[in-house]
């Protein structure tokens, strides 16, 4: 309760006497990326949160570098943006993307005919590919099904979409941008068909501040039909849920796809140590309540033990749903038909013309998407140069290092300092990193609770979830002053609850038990469920 | 570690003669209900895996609540009353409240005369724990015990942290309670010589305040910080097989009260536990087949054939009367699958919700609970498994502790009590 407000009565002061040219309307990749965009053109960014950074669907996505091929069948423009965006990101933004490589494997009993439509599309698009004997691709990943048919190597990639975000942020930030993470956009004053202020609120305190603005660009994902909403427009965002699989250990060296139409768990994305296995399509009314159940899990685990068969028995560290911002109008139909590419929109004949909002696309194409809505941007203000994002590279930033599975242990036992204490076991992730962590955080005007600290780092999302490097993780915290009275209780209550909406829908077999000693620890002894807020 | 105990000087191949009875289950339910058996003069052999007990915190409950109210209750044997009136079948309920206490008092004293100590607190002793909650529970380990008073009496109490130890901080304790005990503050000390550089280890700690001199040196670091302070909290290393006369010697030294914070596994207060029902097994012949578990139990014409793979050696026992303690998910006599939760020893019936989306609710800290924990096997008032019809499985099969449908230890924090009493029941009807 109390870990927000700190920081933001630093803030105050500064926010009270600020003008941004443009508000950006929430921090997940797209957001991060206009933000970044506009800054380095040399607008003056003001950025707004209403949780963290890639709270949406940002950071509920399997962290694919799309080669595109997986659109070819059903939507070629998509696939054409995700190939051109695959090869610039591979250079602008290295640190961030694992050059893992794709197999694409038709399954016996699926369709063949799509399997042939989609080996001529791929010999017609500009997708780098190469037709794989069956025995070839089970010999680059022996947890291949014995029953494929057919197989193509693609240039999929791995991102790490946390990575992706706090690296543009951090690169807006160091450009004169500002970031308000907890804080919502709940309002706008508006001089005729202009918005000049956007009004916003700090959710830790209630409080409200103004900040006079010459342009609002609605990056809000899932939620821009809310946001256009507040700002007197119109956007129709159709919100379909997507839940995933952590797996305990990495599957597979490259990505793999099964070669059929867009349906469920057809795609296996490893992830630094782990692998992550998805995806399910649901429409939701609200992405506010999108958590993923057992049925999506058991599922995702049944589709996907066709293509990888040890999948049915191996551990499951976690699940979770991102809602994909699908641009059009909710209502029947599947949500697979509606296309991955985005849209831009400025609002003016809605009669708000200073507002743009961007929407749909994926993660593939954020930097693209960015483009596009600063150019509007740009071009509405007549200020500003032309985008740079195309040909400068992504600086790294210190804020960013930990999110990596496997980052933290590389660092660690390639040495480090005697008395570095190990806060989180599972995922090796010791003092020294979180104290970086927390500097960059207070450097960016950010809380520096257990939540922010777990967003970027690993802590708690190894083996035990957090059971027992929470309570390291407060420890250690109120020892070094971040954290003081009470906030630690409802720190580590917040972030229990987040980490149990993965645990839940894989507690079966051995995740059962580690259920079992957390409630035993957290309710047995603690009586975290009883006594506070 | 195989210690085929000894009765009586009676010579007996522990291999095929049979047993009395033999528990499968090496916890807290299988110690106590071993110990119970044993202490009625029947031939006693443990079987397990090892235990969870070093994860305990050394609290024994009795009952904190029942779930879903808001407050630990002061009046425990009432609770029990309310408890068993709101849930059918609960193994409180099998018992009676003469029961329950005659098991909590048997147990205590068999620590009691390993040199661990409890104190029974009919009101429920409350204490603070290492994240600034408070815990109450009916039976307080005596190096705990000067806590709930210090609590109780609101004292100026020094929570010391130890520099290196982690999981523990001190400012964490007294910073978070101070809202309803604005007399604690918090030291963190560095005794010199105690403990190894680096990473500090709680059982290594007590191990070394078992010794005078690792006692002197905390003293030693501690005597500058207590001007003016009435108690003294420390995390849980007062000793491990001396801790009263460790503690008996801090609080000499410091001239105040001294206690043991409950806090994050593995603790000392678990292992200290441990080790001392191990010692108890020896006073009263308990022979223990642990390092594995049980593999196979079969119906033979005298009662059970139990073979069970010990540290890679397949070994057979037989036994007239067996007691099963082998514990929910966490020990392994619950598991559970995609689809439904089973018991895989003997596959007995287990009561449970149907259907995994029904087992956890979506809010952890969701205050009536998640069903999946009042899953379990079902019993007569003998602790006979019922089978889905409700009748006994076997005449000469128990079944005691946690492994129990129709409770929620962790909500009702009654785990202890569920764990003592029903072995004590169970122990009570293999020697009937």
């Amino acid at each position: 309760m109390k870990e927000l407000s700190d920081s933001f009565t630093e803030h105050q002061g500064i926010m009270k006497r600020m003008k941004a040219d443009v508000t950006v309307i929430g921090a997940g990749a797209t957001g991060c990326g206009v933000a970044r965009d506009l800054a380095l053109r040399g607008l003056s960014v003001l950025i707004v949160e209403r949780g963290d950074i890639n709270s949406g669907a940002s950071g509920g996505n399997h962290g694919l570098l799309h080669s595109g091929a997986r659109y070819l069948l059903t939507d070629r423009d998509s696939a054409e943006e995700c190939q051109d965006e695959n090869i610039l990101l591979r250079e602008m933004a290295p640190q961030c993307i694992e050059a893992t490589g794709g197999l694409f494997v038709g399954v016996e009993g699926d369709n063949e005919n799509d399997m042939e439509d989609f080996e001529g599309l791929l010999s017609q698009s500009r997708i780098p590919h190469r037709q794989m004997d069956v025995a070839e691709a089970r010999a680059l990943e022996p947890s291949l099904s014995t029953h494929l048919i057919t197989a193509y190597e693609v240039n999929d990639a791995t991102v790490d979409p946390f990575r992706l975000s706090l690296d543009n942020v951090a690169d807006a930030l160091s450009h004169g941008a500002e970031l308000l993470c907890g804080t919502a956009f709940v309002g706008v004053k508006r001089q005729g068909p202009r918005v000049t202020h956007a009004v916003l609120q700090r959710r830790s305190t209630g409080e409200t501040l103004e900040v006079e603005t010459t342009c609002v660009v609605n990056a809000a994902g899932a939620w821009a039909g809310y946001v256009a909403a507040i700002a007197g427009a119109k956007t129709p965002v159709r919100c379909s849920k997507g839940t995933l699989v952590v797996t305990d250990h990495r599957m597979t060296r490259c990505v793999v796809n099964r070669l059929r139409r867009p349906s469920d768990a057809d795609i296996v994305v490893p992830g630094g140590t782990v692998s992550i296995v998805g995806t399910t399509s649901t429409p939701v009314e609200n992405p506010d309540v999108a958590w993923p159940t057992s049925a999506e899990v058991d599922r995702i685990v049944e589709e996907a033990s066709a293509l990888i068969p040890r999948l049915a028995s191996t551990r499951m560290i976690r699940a979770y749903s991102g809602v994909r911002p699908l641009f059009g109008a909710s209502g029947g139909g599947d949500d697979r038909t509606v296309s991955r590419g985005f849209r831009l929109m400025d609002h003016g004949a809605e009669g708000v013309e200073n507002v743009f909002t961007i929407t749909g696309g994926k993660l593939t194409t954020y930097r693209l998407m960015a483009e596009r809505a600063a150019d509007a941007v740009c071009h509405y203000l007549g200020t500003g140069g032309p985008c740079v994002t195309r040909t400068r590279p992504l600086p790294v930033s210190s804020g960013a290092l930990w999110t990596e599975p496997g980052a933290a242990p590389k660092k660690w036992m390639s040495g480090h300092q005697a008395g570095d204490g190990m806060i989180c076991e599972c995922e090796m992730v010791s003092e020294s990193v979180i104290s970086s962590l927390v500097a960059s955080l207070k450097q960016q005007g950010l809380a520096t609770g257990l939540a922010e600290v777990g967003l970027r780092s690993r802590v708690g999302k190894g083996a035990c979830q957090g059971s027992f490097c929470g309570l390291r993780l407060a420890a250690w915290m109120y020892g070094q002053g971040h954290l003081t009275q009470d906030a630690g209780i409802s720190g580590l209550r917040r972030f229990y609850k987040e980490r149990w909406k993965g645990m839940r829908p894989v507690s079966w077999g051995d995740n059962l038990a580690r259920a079992e000693l957390h409630e035993a620890l957290q309710c047995g002894l603690f009586g975290m469920e009883v006594e506070h807020d | 570690m195989i210690n085929p105990g000894c009765t009586e000087g009676v010579a007996r191949d522990p291999w095929t003669a049979p047993w009395d009875v033999v528990v499968i289950g090496n916890g807290l339910a299988g110690s106590a209900a071993a110990l119970f058996a044993a202490k009625r003069g029947l031939s006693v052999a443990v079987v397990g895996s090892g235990s969870q007990l070093p994860l305990s915190s050394g609290l024994f409950d009795l009952v904190g609540m029942i779930p879903g109210e808001s407050a630990y209750t002061t009046r425990p044997w009432d609770t029990v009353d309310a408890l068993v009136q709101s849930t059918p079948g609960h193994p409180y309920g099998k018992l009676g409240a003469g029961t329950i206490r005659e098991a909590f008092q048997s147990f205590i004293s068999v620590l009691a005369e390993e040199g661990v100590g409890y104190q029974l607190c009919p009101e429920n002793g409350r204490v603070i724990t290492s994240v600034g909650t408070v815990k109450a529970s009916y039976a307080l380990p005596e190096t705990m015990m000067a806590g709930a008073t210090a609590l109780e009496q609101r004292w100026k109490t020094l929570i010391v942290g130890i520099r290196g130890l982690k999981g523990f901080e001190a400012s964490q304790v007294a910073q978070t309670a101070r809202g309803f005990w604005p007399t604690l503050s918090a030291v963190e000390i560095a005794p010199e010589g105690l403990g190894r550089p680096g990473d500090l280890y709680a059982e290594a700690l007590a191990r070394e305040l078992d010794l005078p001199k690792g006692r002197e040196r905390l003293i030693q670091a501690l005597r500058p910080h207590l001007d003016g302070h009435q108690a003294v909290g420390l995390p849980p290393i007062i000793g491990m097989e001396r801790s009263r006369e460790a503690l008996e010697h801090l609080e000499a030294s410091l001239g105040v009260p001294c206690f043991e914070i409950p806090g994050m596994p593995p603790t000392a207060a678990g292992v200290r536990l441990r080790e001392a029902l191990d010692r108890a097994f020896s006073r009263y012949g308990v022979a223990t087949f642990v390092g594995g578990r049980a593999q196979v139990v079969t119906e033979t014409d005298t009662g059970f054939s139990i073979t069970a793979s010990l540290r890679g050696d397949e070994k057979t026992l037989s036994a007239r009367k067996m007691i099963l303690a082998t514990g929910r998910f966490m020990g392994g006599g619950l598991v559970g699958d995609r689809c439904r939760v089973t018991e895989p020893l003997l596959d007995l019936y287990v009561a449970q919700p149907s259907g995994r989306e029904a087992w956890h609710r979506c809010d952890l800290f969701d205050p009536k609970g998640h069903a999946v924990n009042r899953a379990g096997v079902e019993s007569d008032e003998q602790m006979h498994p019922l089978s889905e019809g409700g009748r006994p499985v076997n005449s000469n099969l128990f079944v005691a502790g946690s492994i129990l449908a129709h409770q929620d230890w962790k909500r009702e924090k009654s785990g202890a009590g569920i764990s003592i009493a029903t072995a004590f029941r169970a122990a009570e009807s293999c020697g009937a």
